[in-house]
């Protein structure tokens, strides 16, 4: 797979880790067939996931913490006719899941328009494939496996 | 959302009042888009190599598309039918229970879209079988996810048969035109035998066949661009019934203040057992009682107000009120008794032709809450039967992590992931999808929030809220045309959770068994002529097995609905992102999921008193986290034990050629 890929020059955009300065270009790469690096790409694409699980923990704690502490009570008959609310829900429904659910839908702004980045992989197979080429590179790729 | 339709009963009643051939019309002009969705899928899909187009629209999803189809198969009916119902009953604490719901967006895309997409791109992988199986080369792993596929997604296909069925039944039950039809089918079937007690269910039968006729169709014919249009088309309609309900509702009570300040006061009701009596025994024709009655008596200065959860009559020559119960007939009849002044002062009595007399036989308090005001607006939520009340913490930490990781965890999801076409779509489909899901499951909190305000006493059958809701509020608004639109939702929601599952059983028999171990070869047109068979076949098994559905199936419904996640989510995370991750470890992540979570299972039908499908749940832990934690223990710790996977295969999708310095 490395090996067909390596004249489309795919390897060449990115840039994730590396400096875009110094990175070169797919005719300036000099390939050796046995070494080889983590891709980028995977890298990065680790590291969001990571941050995806950061956001759920954050979510979680602040979700339930809140809940508990302040949502977990029992009432009083005269608590009850003076409950105080914020835009006519339970304080504790609007500080522990109202706010963090819109703050995530602000969140999922930076996370999707400035934080998620392009895949090269991804985006340059974007076409969709307009012959039968699917087919046959599966077949071909069937055949390799029993081979191997 | 995984729970399922309990009692499309509720349906019924909007339906009656729906005005006649709105009903009908609504079925026929949605049916009519669909088949005109599936033929323009089909016109489009002509020019592109066949697999990669139907069983994944080429790859190539847009933004729109690809939100709402994610969006639109997570919800079921369960969404609109059993979740109103959860609020209605529990009050605020539900928008915790639900709260999960605001990260699932970035979990269930986030977590794993990007890399799988790259990593079905680079093993040219159409299905969720040819990932794992070309991610670790093994033909065995493919074998095993697409049997457990499979399995779990049959039970799936024919209960969302079933409840497709019931809708539509409900839906033109009140059209004189479907009833002739449904007599003269009657007629004609009364004598097969083998259609067992279905025979006399003309109209179910019928429904089912439009139903299953229709999906079949749009989702055979069009493959999964078809699919993936309809979704969107079904996931619109659902916002839209939330959008026009939200203001409505809100205007309707008189503000959410007023709503949740007289929430606050609320006390549950009390379920009791009640003796109907009438002072002289009816002489020409019984009394009927029907059921959600309102019955009111004062004595003492004491007003008592009931509301009868049954249908019940006082025969001729009888002074004593019967009904039937689990097919037994009994003077007890069941109801509720309010326990809210306000209420039991404002409620007026239904119109009876005779004044009855009503002893209380036997009463039984909320386990959690009773008599106690705030409960409704505090958590952990008023409960019939648990003593800790319907939310303890424990639960709701469970929850949490269960809707965030099960959704995630979804095969029928991540085929989405594998067919987004760039990032730019990624991106803006996670942002689309955090509004859609914002838009929908806090909005339904507020809604039947403020339905306890106003339509108190339905926790006679809390399943009818939905239907209630919309009929009182599209009628006070003077907008009737409305309650059709809501009552198509819970049938879009239906309609676009089955056809995924149709298909991704079609590919998985079509592509990971016949193609991949029996004839790789095999020509473009024949493959073609296979795929449509198989689809229409799978369907057609599907809806032959929802003629007579097991009375189990309902329970079984809820053992396979988290199955999949428990099974898949750790051994795809694994295999997307630790390159260390092996054969021996995947297999064992495959199996201790889906062994931990049988195992649950059968461990709490065993301990269970009448042997219902029920899981072991220790400490209030759903089985779906226990599962999953199980998995990713044995999982990591096999692999560990076992030797690296092939540097090929790690260099193949971890890596890249080293250039040289």
């Amino acid at each position: 797979m490395c090996g067909n890929r390596r004249g489309s020059g795919r390897w060449s955009l990115d840039a994730v880790i590396a400096p875009k300065t110094s990175h070169p270009t797919a005719h300036q790469m000099n390939f050796d067939d046995n070494a080889w690096e983590y891709d980028p790409e995977f890298l990065r694409a680790r590291a969001e996931m990571w941050s995806v699980l950061w956001l759920f923990l954050t979510s979680m704690i602040w979700t339930i913490g809140w809940s508990y502490f302040a949502g977990y009570q029992k009432l009083t008959e005269d608590e009850a006719k003076n409950i105080s609310l914020l835009w006519g829900m339970p304080t504790w429904v609007f500080w522990g899941i109202f706010v963090p659910w819109i703050t995530i839908d602000f969140v999922a702004i930076w996370f999707c328009f400035f934080y998620l980045q392009d895949s090269q992989t991804i985006d340059s197979e974007a076409a969709p494939v307009t012959s039968h080429s699917g087919t046959e590179r599966l077949k071909a790729s069937l055949a390799q496996q029993a081979k191997d | 959302m995984f729970y399922e339709i309990a009692n499309v009963g509720g349906l019924l009643a909007m339906n009656d009042r729906v005005a006649s051939g709105g009903a009908l019309s609504v079925f026929v002009v949605y049916v009519l888009a669909v088949l005109f969705i599936a033929w323009l899928s089909n016109r489009t899909a002509s020019s592109r190599e066949f697999l990669s187009e139907y069983f994944l629209g080429s790859r190539s999803l847009g933004m729109w598309a690809f939100a709402l189809t994610f969006a639109a198969t997570s919800a079921s009916g369960g969404t609109f039918i059993g979740f109103p119902s959860i609020v209605y009953s529990s009050g605020w604490v539900v928008a915790l229970w639900i709260g999960g719901y605001m990260i699932v967006p970035i979990v269930a895309l986030g977590l794993m879209g990007k890399r799988l997409n790259h990593v079905a791109r680079l093993g040219e992988s159409i299905t969720l079988p040819d990932v794992v199986r070309d991610r670790f080369e093994s033909p065995l792993l493919g074998t095993v996810s697409t049997v457990l596929i499979v399995f779990f997604m049959v039970f799936n296909l024919i209960a969302q048969f079933k409840s497709g069925a019931v809708i539509l039944q409900t839906l033109l039950e009140s059209e004189p035109a479907f009833h002739a039809v449904s007599d003269w089918f009657g007629a004609q079937i009364r004598d097969v035998s083998l259609l067992g007690d279905a025979a006399g269910k003309p109209s179910y039968l019928l429904c089912l066949m439009m139903f299953a006729f229709v999906v079949i169709i749009y989702t055979a014919y069009g493959g999964f661009r078809a699919v993936v249009w309809t979704d969107v088309m079904q996931g619109l309609v659902m916002v839209a019934g939330v959008l026009f309900l939200l203001p409505l509702t809100i205007w309707a009570v008189g503000g959410l203040d007023k709503a949740t300040r007289e929430m606050a006061e609320m006390t549950p009701p009390h379920h009791v057992r009640l003796r109907i009596q009438v002072a002289q025994s009816p002489t020409e024709s019984s009394v009927v009682i029907p059921n959600n009655s309102w019955l009111i008596q004062e004595s003492n200065g004491v007003r008592q107000v009931f509301r009868t959860k049954l249908r019940c009559e006082i025969p001729l020559g009888s002074s004593l009120a019967q009904c039937l119960l689990a097919n037994e007939s009994t003077n007890e009849i069941p109801a509720i008794e309010l326990t809210y002044d306000k209420h039991i002062e404002s409620q007026a009595a239904t119109k009876l032709s005779q004044p009855v007399h009503i002893e209380v036989v036997d009463r039984v308090p909320y386990k959690f809450g009773a008599n106690q005001p705030g409960v409704y607006v505090t958590a952990p939520g008023p409960d019939p039967e648990k003593i800790d009340g319907f939310l303890p913490i424990n639960l709701a930490i469970s929850f949490f992590l269960m809707w965030t990781f099960s959704t995630a965890g979804q095969p029928s999801g991540m085929v989405r992931l594998m067919a987004f076409n760039n990032t730019q779509t990624f991106r803006r489909a996670i942002f689309t999808v955090s509004i859609y899901f914002s838009l929908i499951y806090f909005p339904i909190v507020v809604i039947f929030c403020c339905a306890r305000v106003l339509l108190p006493g339905w926790e006679t059958e809390p399943d009818r809220i939905m239907p209630e809701m919309a009929q009182a509020t599209s009628t006070l608004a003077g907008m009737p045309w409305l309650a059709g639109l809501l009552l198509a939702a819970p049938f879009a929601a239906v309609m676009s959770t089955m056809d995924s599952f149709l298909l991704m059983i079609s590919s998985s028999v079509v592509r990971d068994i016949y193609q991949r171990n029996f004839n790789p070869d095999v020509s473009e047109t024949n493959i073609k002529r296979i795929t449509y068979a198989t689809t229409f076949i799978v369907g057609f098994c599907g809806m032959i097995l929802a003629i007579n559905p097991s009375r189990l199936l309902q329970d079984i419904i809820i053992f396979t609905t988290t199955g999949l996640s428990t099974t898949f989510l750790v051994a795809v995370f694994l295999a997307l992102y630790w390159p260390r991750f092996n054969l021996p470890g995947v297999l064992s992540a495959i199996f201790a999921g889906f062994g931990s979570h049988v195992a649950l299972y059968l461990f709490g039908t065993l301990s269970h008193p009448a042997y219902k499908i029920t899981p072991f749940e220790p400490g209030g832990v759903h089985p779906f986290v226990l599962g999953t934690a199980i998995s990713l223990v044995v999982s990591v710790g096999v692999t560990l034990l076992t030797g690296p996977p092939p540097t090929s295969l790690v260099r193949k999708y971890f890596g890249r050629p080293k250039p040289h310095k």
